[in-house]
């Protein structure tokens, strides 16, 4: 059955549902949020069918959400949002995604980008030269198979007692770089493998590092709590669990596959493939997805070591030290508690190409961003513009505290790379004064930024829909990918 | 349609391939080759070079499940051994389900290159639309979506 405009019934301005009573096999609403020029975009794709599909899982609570930055993904759309009962329940490895904790780390430096101005094309060089893409050859840090485990369980703070970081770094990442229920016995020898020489490695796709400067402050307070100011020169890093994360989705898709009629579970598309919560299938991949997470949050953390290494190489001890502002995980399921009915409880949210964004006194956040709320990280397309927003209490009704999670494609990396030549966009990128340090010209010819929504659109809907609030606008000087 | 048993098609985030075959084993060693030209283009010219072989063994629920699962074991030795696979031997391939097991399963020697590089970092074979059919024509086809 097609969707179609008519089937939504728009609750405000930034708010679409599409009726329960839409299909059947719903078990809830689904809500977009986006604005009416956004939704246009979404329909041109299957996202929205995908939507009423995970409307359909055991155990969703409230809503089945999709994220303005929505797009066709396969199972899930990307930028969508389902909170189970942990209880009646399923937890879907498809509803996280191959890139487990694929997310965003932003750094921020001392120093305004114009007193470095001379040292940023060395400084690109330097960065590109020290993280690998890792589709060739292996990362320069490969742990054995004891030390492996210990990351695997421990994330961003085993990187750190290994030297690969400072004592308070972890404060500033979402669930402090670690999760606990992490069972590194659960993954797969297969996925250690292909894990085995990938820390500290890009990957290639949408993966990129930026050397950004601050364009524009739009909340003075939340950008004073992060550390953030004017003309300020900060680096992003967006990269995921490589090929470990894919191997632990695959195996355990699979597994699930098998484990579904044992169940009783019948899905519109085998990408949905889930298991109860608490069933020893779901309990074993939310261990396993757990470990991934955790290599994810490892990765980026040794990416930050050498690329504090190449800062210090390129400009010395004067230019002072760079601090983490946070890390935000794109795709990844949390045990988290909302109110439902009036009652709290615990959900298992999933999130798949959207962010987490808790408001101000959340128990989870460091002291120092208590009192305004979470750093919410969204990477622009290349060279376009990146924002960070602040999470507010709001979104723990309208979204289970989630915001978007950057541009949204619209159109196909096939497409892209028929229209634009590599070359051309480097140019292009170039002559807006866009240092580019690329492995493969047709890798950036797919990340050409007309090939996504605009995002100031995006995080236009995600602010007047009150689930994050803008804070500072970033702008690249240099763009690096593999 | 032409030869080569596969074609390039759109996807927004993705990338999605058709695969065709006059038989299952047929459309199986074609989609393998699709997944071969999206991880390096030139694969295929190289294959004169010394060639690297591996056993996979495959059971799974049905025909298309078996596919996908095919090609994602096939992926995975690709990533862990930095080798594109081109080409499959199939030594068994049932596609009836056993009577013990009630699965359908194949056993391959795989062949392929190593390669210093890959062009797409492919990272899984996703069961999303995949449907093994036969065509009006009697050709088995399906579509495969590359999650990269």
């Amino acid at each position: 059955m097609n969707i179609t405009k008519n089937d939504l019934k728009k609750i405000n301005d930034f708010v679409w549902e599409i009726p329960k009573s839409f299909r059947a096999d719903m078990r809830a609403p689904a809500r977009i949020f986006a604005t009416e020029k956004l939704l246009e975009e979404i329909f041109r794709d299957r996202s929205m069918e995908q939507l009423v599909n995970v409307a359909t899982l055991p155990g969703i609570q409230k809503h089945a959400l999709v994220m303005p930055d929505a797009h066709e993904g396969y199972g899930f759309p990307i930028g969508g949002v389902a909170a189970m009962d942990l209880d009646e329940g399923v937890i879907s490895p498809g509803g996280i995604g191959y890139d487990i904790n694929c997310g965003v780390r932003l750094l921020r430096s001392p120093v305004k980008w114009f007193e470095v101005e001379d040292k940023l094309e060395e400084l690109a060089t330097e960065i590109y030269h020290a993280v690998p893409s890792g589709l060739g050859r292996g990362g320069r840090l490969v742990f054995d198979k004891n030390k492996f485990d210990l990351m695997l369980g421990g994330g961003a703070g085993y990187l750190v007692e290994e030297g690969f970081g400072k004592e308070n770094d972890v404060l500033h990442l979402e669930a402090q770089g670690n999760l606990s229920q992490a069972d590194p016995s659960l993954v797969s020898n297969e996925a250690k493998r292909r894990g085995k020489d990938q820390l500290g490695t890009l990957g290639s796709g949408n993966h990129f590092l930026e050397v950004q400067r601050v364009d524009e402050i739009f909340e003075e307070t939340a950008a004073k709590a992060f550390g953030l100011f004017k003309d300020q020169l900060v680096i992003l890093i967006h990269t995921g669990s490589r090929g470990l994360g894919h191997q632990i989705a695959t195996d355990y898709i699979r597994l699930m596959m098998s484990a579904m009629p044992k169940y009783g579970i019948v899905l519109p598309d085998r990408e949905l493939a889930c298991a109860p919560f608490r069933s020893p299938e779901g309990q074993k991949y939310f261990a396993a997805m757990c470990a991934g997470a955790n290599f994810a949050w490892a990765n980026r953390q040794t990416i930050t070591h050498w690329i504090r290494e190449s800062w210090r190489k390129v400009l010395g001890d004067l230019s002072g030290e760079l601090e983490i502002v946070y890390d935000v995980a794109h795709n990844i399921a949390k045990i988290e508690r909302y109110k439902i009915d009036g009652k709290e409880k615990e959900l298992c949210v999933h999130r798949k190409g959207a962010t987490r964004a808790f408001g101000a006194g959340n128990s989870e956040l460091p002291d120092d961003y208590k009192g305004v709320g979470q750093p919410v990280l969204i990477p622009g397309s290349m060279g376009t513009a990146s924002y960070v927003l602040v999470g507010t209490n709001e979104s723990a009704g309208l979204s289970f505290s989630t915001s978007c999670h950057g541009a949204g494609r619209r159109m196909s990396r096939h497409g892209a790379k028929k229209i634009w030549r590599g070359s051309d966009l480097k140019k292009q990128l170039e002559a807006q004064g866009i240092i580019v340090r690329a492995g493969s010209m047709s890798g950036l010819a797919e990340e050409a930024p007309l090939a996504y929504k605009d995002v100031e659109e995006v995080v236009g809907a995600v602010h007047g829909a009150g689930l994050a609030k803008k804070v500072a606008r970033l702008k690249p000087l240099a763009v690096i990918k593999g | 349609m032409t030869d080569q048993g596969f074609e390039i098609l759109e996807h927004t985030a993705d990338l999605r391939i058709k695969a065709w075959g006059k038989t299952k084993e047929e459309l199986f060693k074609n989609a393998l080759r699709g997944m071969a030209y999206v991880q390096k283009e030139e694969a295929r010219i190289k294959k004169q070079e010394s060639r690297i072989t591996k056993k996979v063994q495959v059971k799974s629920t049905d025909m298309t499940a078996l596919l996908i699962d095919f090609l994602s074991e096939v992926l995975t030795q690709s990533q862990i051994n930095r080798v594109v696979f081109f080409d499959a031997n199939f030594k068994a391939f049932s596609d009836t389900p056993s009577a013990d097991s009630g699965q359908v399963e194949l056993e391959a020697e795989i062949e392929g290159i190593k390669v210093d590089e890959f062009d797409e970092d492919i990272k899984a074979v996703t069961y999303h639309e995949a449907e093994v059919k036969q065509n009006p024509e009697g050709v088995y086809e399906t579509k495969i979506v590359f999650d990269i």
